[in-house]
C-alpha cells in the first residue's frame, strides 16, 4: 500500500462508522491542514453512503460470464478462426453456439455488410455421412419454408476441409431454454403468444410437408424486435421430415433415435419413422407445459425412464391458479395416442387464441390463410372458459383424477358454459352445448366442436354471462371434473354483455 | 501425471507464497477452465454457472479435506485469483471480437441470462482493480477473494495477514473507491 494511501485508509477507517454528523470533527483532526487529504477521504466516504454493491455486482457479472467460457475454444474445433473470410464473402465473428453436430458462427456478409450467422458441421459429424446428409437437409427444409417465424436460410456452401455450412439470419435475442432456466414459469399471455408464434412457423412447415420433429425450448428463439416486442424464430430443421416418404428412411431408421427424448411423442420413440405433424404438436405441449410451469413433464435421470414415462405416464398436474382451458390444451397436445391430439396446429392455435387477446386472432387468421380456411374452424377445446378465466388469477380448477381417454366432456365453469371436448367420440357430440337457466350465456357453436360447424371467429360469438355459473350438466358421464362454482369475473373483454 | 495430482502438495506449500503460489495459481487456472467446460457440457442450455461456485468446487475436487483451514483460505484465494483471469480475459477476448466484427452480437444464451453489458461492465470494473492494486495490493486482493471466491472476512484477513476489521475497512474502502472510479 502506498504511505499516502495508508493515511487515506487510516482516516477513512475512523470516520466509515462515525454517525455523519461526528465526522466533520474527526475529519478535522485527522487531516489538520492536509486539504487534498481531506477531499479524499470525503470522496471516498461520498461513495460508501450510495447503495451500489460493487463486490455483490461483481458477483453477479462474474456468474453471468461464467457460462460463456466453452465458446472460446469452439472455433478452433473446425479448424477455423476468428476474423477468416470464408467463400471470399463471409468474414467470420465469435462463435455464437455449439451443439451435437456443429457450431454457429456470427460472421458478416463482406460487401453487404450483413449479419449472418453460420453453421458449421463438425468434423466428427462429417464423418458420418449420414449426419452430413441430415445437415443439408436442414437447409434444403429449411429454405423451403418462407414463414417470418421461422429462421431464414440464406446460403449452402463447403468449406475447403469439405464440411458443408449454412448462412442463415442472425438473430439478436436468446432461446426459449435460457428464459425458462433464467425466469422459470413465464406468464400465460407470454406463453401462448410464443406458443402460436411457434404455431404459426409450423403450420408454413406441415403445409409444406415438413415435420420438424425437435421443437424443444432450445430451438425456439426469441428474438427482440426493433419494437420490443418478441418475436419467435423456429431454428434447427436438422432433423425434420421432408416428405412421408423418399429417402427419409435412409437418414432416420428405426435404429436412430433422433430428436430430444424429453421433448418426444409416444409415436416417435417407438419409431422415428411414423411421425406426422401431430408429433411436432406434441412436442408442442411439452414446452407449452414447462413454459407455464417452468419444469418439463418428464423428467427422469436416464432416457429409458424418460421414455418409459413418455409412453405410459400422465403428466403430473400443472401448477395451479391455471387457466382450466389452458390445462386442457396442454392436456389435449399431450395426448398419447396421437388421434386424440388437436389434428393441426390450427387448432391448437384457435384454442390458445383468446389467451392473447386481438395479437392472438392475428396470429390464428394468419395460420388459417396457411392450412386452409377448413382446417381451423374446428377447435376441439372448448372456449368458454378460455374466455372466462383471462384475467389469470382467478381460477383455481380441481384436478382431473387421471386424464381420461373417452369422452373428453368438462364442465365449464366459470361462465356456466358446457361445452364438449373431444371430437373423436361421436357420443360426445351429441350433447349440444346448453345455456343454462339462470344464465343468458349463449354457447358459441363453433367451440362444440361440431366439423360443420360455420361460426368463423369462436371468440367473438361468445356471449358471456355475468351471472353466477351453473354447476356441471347433468348430461356429463360421472368421470368428468367438477369445477367449483366461482363468482364471474369482473372484466372480460371478449364477453358481449346481454 | 496431470497438473491436479500435484495439487494437494501445491496447497501445502503455497500459503508460504513464492513459486509455489505461482505454480498452483497456473494450475488452477487450468483447472477451473475445464471445471468450467465440463459443467457446461453436462448443464442445460442457459444455466447459470457460478463462478464462486466453481471456485468452492475446485477447492473440493482439488484440495481435498484434508487442508488446514490455513491452506483453504490460500487456495480459495489463489483460485479466486485465478477465476478472475480465466473470466477477463474472456471478457476481453469477447470484446475483441465483438469490435472485429463491428457491432455487439448477441449470443443464444447471453442476452437474458448475461446482461447485455456484461462484459464490458467486467472489464471496466478489472481496469479499475488495477488502478487500486496501484495503491494498495491487499486491498484489491480483499475485493477479488470477495467478488470472485466469495470468501469470509475470516478467510481473507487469514490470507492477507490482517485483522478481520481491517479486512472489513479495506473491502467498504476499496468499494467506494472503484464506485467513484466507475461513475466517473
Amino acid at each position: 500500500m502506498t504511505e499516502r494511501w495508508e493515511e487515506v485508509a487510516r482516516v477513512f477507517g475512523l470516520a466509515m462508522d462515525a454517525p455523519f454528523e461526528a465526522r466533520a470533527a474527526i475529519l478535522d483532526e485527522a487531516c489538520g491542514d492536509d486539504d487534498a487529504l481531506r477531499e479524499e477521504v470525503e470522496e471516498l466516504l461520498a461513495a460508501d453512503a450510495t447503495g451500489d454493491d460493487i463486490v455483490g455486482k461483481l458477483g453477479d457479472v462474474v456468474a453471468a460470464l461464467a457460462p460463456g467460457l466453452d465458446r472460446d475454444d469452439a472455433l478452433g474445433e473446425v479448424g477455423l478462426a476468428s476474423g477468416q473470410v470464408i467463400d471470399g464473402r463471409y468474414a467470420l465473428g465469435e462463435v455464437l453456439g455449439r451443439g451435437g453436430m456443429g457450431i454457429v458462427v456470427a460472421a458478416e456478409h463482406e460487401s453487404l455488410g450483413e449479419a449472418v450467422a453460420i453453421k458449421v458441421l463438425k468434423p466428427a459429424a462429417m464423418e458420418n455421412e449420414r449426419a452430413r446428409q441430415r445437415f443439408l437437409r436442414e437447409a434444403r427444409a429449411a429454405a423451403g419454408i418462407q414463414n417470418p417465424h421461422v429462421v431464414k436460410v440464406r446460403d449452402v456452401g463447403q468449406l475447403p476441409s469439405g464440411a458443408p455450412y449454412l448462412v442463415m439470419d442472425r438473430l439478436r435475442g436468446v432461446d426459449l431454454a435460457a428464459v425458462i432456466a433464467q425466469r422459470g414459469p413465464l406468464p400465460v399471455v407470454e406463453a401462448c403468444l410464443i406458443a402460436l408464434q411457434v404455431c404459426e412457423a409450423l403450420a408454413t412447415a406441415h403445409a409444406s410437408g415438413v415435420v420438424h420433429r425437435d421443437i424443444k425450448p432450445g430451438n425456439i428463439f426469441l428474438e427482440r424486435a426493433t419494437h420490443g416486442d418478441l418475436s419467435v424464430k423456429l431454428l434447427d430443421f436438422g432433423i425434420s421430415k421432408v416428405s412421408p416418404d423418399g429417402d427419409d428412411e435412409v437418414l432416420t431408421g428405426t435404429s436412430d433415435l433422433v430428436g430430444s427424448p424429453a421433448y418426444m411423442s409416444p409415436e416417435q420413440l417407438r419409431a422415428s419413422r411414423d411421425v406426422d405433424a401431430r408429433a411436432d404438436i406434441w412436442s408442442l405441449g411439452v414446452v407449452l407445459y414447462e413454459m407455464l410451469s417452468g419444469a418439463r413433464p418428464f423428467r427422469a435421470d436416464s432416457v429409458a425412464d424418460v421414455s418409459m414415462m413418455i409412453l405410459v405416464e400422465p403428466p403430473p398436474p400443472l401448477g395451479e391458479g391455471l387457466p382450466p382451458a389452458l390445462l386442457r390444451i396442454v392436456e389435449h397436445c399431450l395426448c398419447k395416442r396421437r388421434e386424440g391430439r388437436f389434428a393441426t396446429v390450427g387448432e391448437v392455435a384457435v384454442a390458445l387464441a383468446p389467451f392473447c387477446r386481438a395479437e392472438g386472432q392475428r396470429h390464428v387468421r394468419r395460420i388459417r390463410a396457411v392450412l386452409g380456411e377448413g382446417a381451423s374452424e374446428e377447435t376441439s377445446v372448448d372456449l368458454a372458459d378460455t374466455v372466462a378465466a383471462a384475467p389469470l388469477e382467478v381460477e383455481r380448477p380441481e384436478r382431473r383424477p387421471a386424464p381420461s381417454r373417452l369422452p373428453w366432456v368438462v364442465a365449464a365453469g366459470a361462465v356456466g358454459l358446457v361445452a364438449v371436448l373431444a371430437l373423436r367420440d361421436p357420443a360426445a357430440r351429441t350433447h349440444p352445448t346448453t345455456p343454462t337457466s339462470n344464465s343468458s350465456t349463449v354457447a358459441p357453436a363453433a367451440l362444440s366442436a361440431a366439423p360443420s360447424a360455420s361460426v368463423s371467429s369462436p371468440v367473438s360469438s361468445a356471449t358471456v354471462s355475468t351471472t353466477k355459473p351453473e354447476p356441471a350438466s347433468p348430461t356429463l358421464p360421472p368421470a368428468a371434473p367438477r369445477i367449483a362454482p366461482r363468482p364471474a369475473p369482473t372484466i372480460d373483454p371478449y364477453a358481449t354483455r346481454p | 501425471m496431470t497438473d491436479a495430482d500435484a495439487i494437494p502438495a501445491l496447497v501445502s506449500r503455497a500459503a508460504e507464497g513464492g513459486q509455489a503460489a505461482l505454480q498452483l495459481a497456473d494450475t488452477l487456472y487450468g483447472e477451473l477452465r475445464r471445471l468450467a467446460q465440463h459443467r457446461l457440457a453436462s448443464e442445460r442450455a442457459g444455466h447459470t454457472l457460478s463462478a464462486t461456485a466453481l471456485v468452492h468446487e475446485a477447492y473440493l475436487k482439488l484440495a481435498g479435506q484434508r487442508a488446514t483451514p490455513d491452506e483453504r483460505a490460500h487456495f480459495l484465494a489463489i483460485a479466486s485469483m485465478a477465476m478472475r483471469r480465466v473470466l477477463v480475459s474472456h471478457a476481453r477476448a469477447r470484446q475483441a471480437a465483438k469490435r472485429g466484427s463491428g457491432e455487439r452480437p448477441v449470443t443464444l444464451d447471453e442476452a437474458l441470462v448475461v446482461g447485455a453489458s456484461s462484459h464490458e461492465e467486467l472489464v471496466a470494473l478489472d481496469e479499475a482493480l488495477g488502478r487500486l492494486e496501484d495503491k494498495s495490493e491487499r486491498q484489491a486482493k480483499a475485493i477479488v477473494c470477495k467478488g470472485y471466491g466469495a470468501m469470509t472476512d475470516a478467510e481473507i484477513a487469514r490470507v492477507l495477514g490482517v485483522s478481520v476489521p481491517t479486512v472489513r475497512r479495506d473491502l467498504r474502502m476499496a468499494t467506494a473507491f472503484l464506485r467513484r472510479e466507475l461513475d466517473g
